[in-house]
């Protein structure tokens, strides 16, 4: 091949190339190479190159290369070499032993940009990771749900009731979220839909306040308590006659340069509440996991007129 | 002989279900701690006697707690989402729990980390 042809080639080919001779020390670069890393080709020439590489990846490279090319075997590594920029970008070093007349000459290697694709890779394995660490604290918590409703006493008709209610508003949380893309849950369509399994009628519900986006722990919380509440409406409260109303109001507050949802549940109209002999498992969720869970402040009244419920969190 | 033991849980629905089962098997609870500065300043309060350790605390590991119980000698038990790599491959040795735990698995990893056999092991009333 003549000269110029070969330059041409190597100059052009949309990958990096270098070559090494019989003492391991590198005598050519091509264009790309020295367009990336920025350098002249003096300075990459003989083991200039390895200056480049990350430190924390120089002496896996170098081995690998060393004991490689004594063995004469082809290679194939992955590390990071700095850009003219200064940035550090992963690459795949291709090296592969060749031969003149028969006789070991030297390497030839081929290197790739992979840095989008490696980048890509450990955000997925992330991904996986907090996706099997999610699941397995969802199914703890279902099971802490399955418990609290099977022993909260009644038919095995009525624990199942609770326990798929329960489960229904953990159901609508994940989608609420899951439509939007993990990112958080929109307050007021929460509220809206953790609410509508147990409202009798629509005019029986009051929904207001300013619609803020939660993130997604704080969404679940949230929903769980609002479900809590709604199904002790249901069974002793504001829902279980045929006139009773509950009002669900709440805005956002500046409270020592944190924003804070204060939210209130206010049942009127429904039967007369006494406060009950044993605080049950909605009592404890609303009175223990807000200010556990998400450093907010809870309390539950049952006054005569009805249960309200004051809940403040961090947003 | 119930155990006083510490839960170290940020999921407050888990903790609940933790100190229900802790209960359930005669131990009484010490305290539950979302965050490692709350664990800590529960330990320094004394009279641990274990604590149960969930490793992903959000945004921070409960490794600092495993490393104060570990200077003062008291027990402790890894509970995770994650499988034993949740440890990283440190505290070669500890038990780890498997997040959902039944009452039986957490009744067994309380009897083997603080009645070891061969110790005069006092027994459980439940």
């Amino acid at each position: 091949m003549p000269k110029d042809l070969f330059e041409e080639l190597a100059d052009n080919a949309p990958v990096m190339i270098w070559r090494a001779g019989l003492d391991k020390a590198c005598d050519f670069f091509n264009r790309p190479w020295l367009e990336f890393t920025g350098r002249t080709e003096e300075e990459e020439l003989g083991s200039g190159w390895a200056e480049g590489v990350h430190p924390d990846d120089y002496d896996r490279c170098l081995q690998i290369y060393i004991s490689s090319f004594d063995a004469r075997l082809e290679f194939s590594m992955e590390y990071r070499l700095r850009r003219h920029d200064g940035v550090y970008r992963w690459i795949l070093d291709n090296g592969k032993p060749f031969y003149r007349n028969g006789a070991f000459a030297g390497y030839f290697g081929s290197c790739i940009d992979i840095h989008d694709r490696k980048t890509l890779e450990e955000t997925q394995t992330l991904l996986v990771a907090e996706l099997n660490h999610r699941v397995k604290n969802m199914l703890a918590t279902i099971q802490a749900l399955a418990r609290q409703s099977l022993s909260g006493g009644g038919s095995a008709k009525e624990a199942e009731r609770r326990l798929s209610a329960r489960l229904m508003a953990l159901s609508k949380v994940h989608e609420l979220l899951a439509g939007e893309g993990w990112q958080g849950a929109g307050f007021s369509e929460l509220v809206r839909e953790v609410t509508s399994f147990s409202v009798p009628r629509s005019e029986r519900i009051e929904i207001g306040g300013p619609d803020i986006r939660l993130k997604p722990a704080r969404a679940q919380t949230l929903a769980l308590v609002l479900k809590e509440l709604s199904l002790n409406a249901l069974e002793f409260g504001a829902w279980s006659n045929a006139a009773g109303k509950v009002s669900i109001h709440w805005q956002i507050a500046e409270k020592e340069g944190q924003r804070f949802l204060d939210l209130e549940w206010r049942e009127s109209g429904g039967p007369p509440v006494e406060e009950p002999a044993r605080r049950g498992f909605g009592s404890r969720l609303i009175l223990n996991l807000l200010p556990h869970e998400a450093a907010g402040s809870s309390e539950l009244r049952f006054a005569p007129g009805g249960v309200t419920a004051w809940i403040s969190l961090p947003v | 002989m119930g155990l006083n033991v510490l839960v170290v849980e940020d999921e407050m629905l888990v903790a609940l279900l933790t100190e229900d089962i802790l209960r359930e098997l005669g131990h009484g609870v010490a305290g539950i701690a979302p965050r490692v500065s709350s664990a800590m300043s529960i330990i320094d309060t004394g009279g641990i006697d274990i604590a149960l350790l969930d490793i992903n605390l959000g945004a921070e590991k409960s490794f600092p707690v495993a490393d104060t119980l570990e200077e003062k000698g008291i027990p402790f038990i890894f509970i995770t989402g994650y499988g034993p790599a949740g440890l990283e491959g440190r505290y070669p040795g500890r038990t780890v729990l498997n997040k959902p735990f039944t009452p039986d698995e957490l009744h067994a990893a309380l009897q083997g980390n603080c009645f070891p056999s061969g110790c005069d092991a006092p027994v459980l009333h439940m």
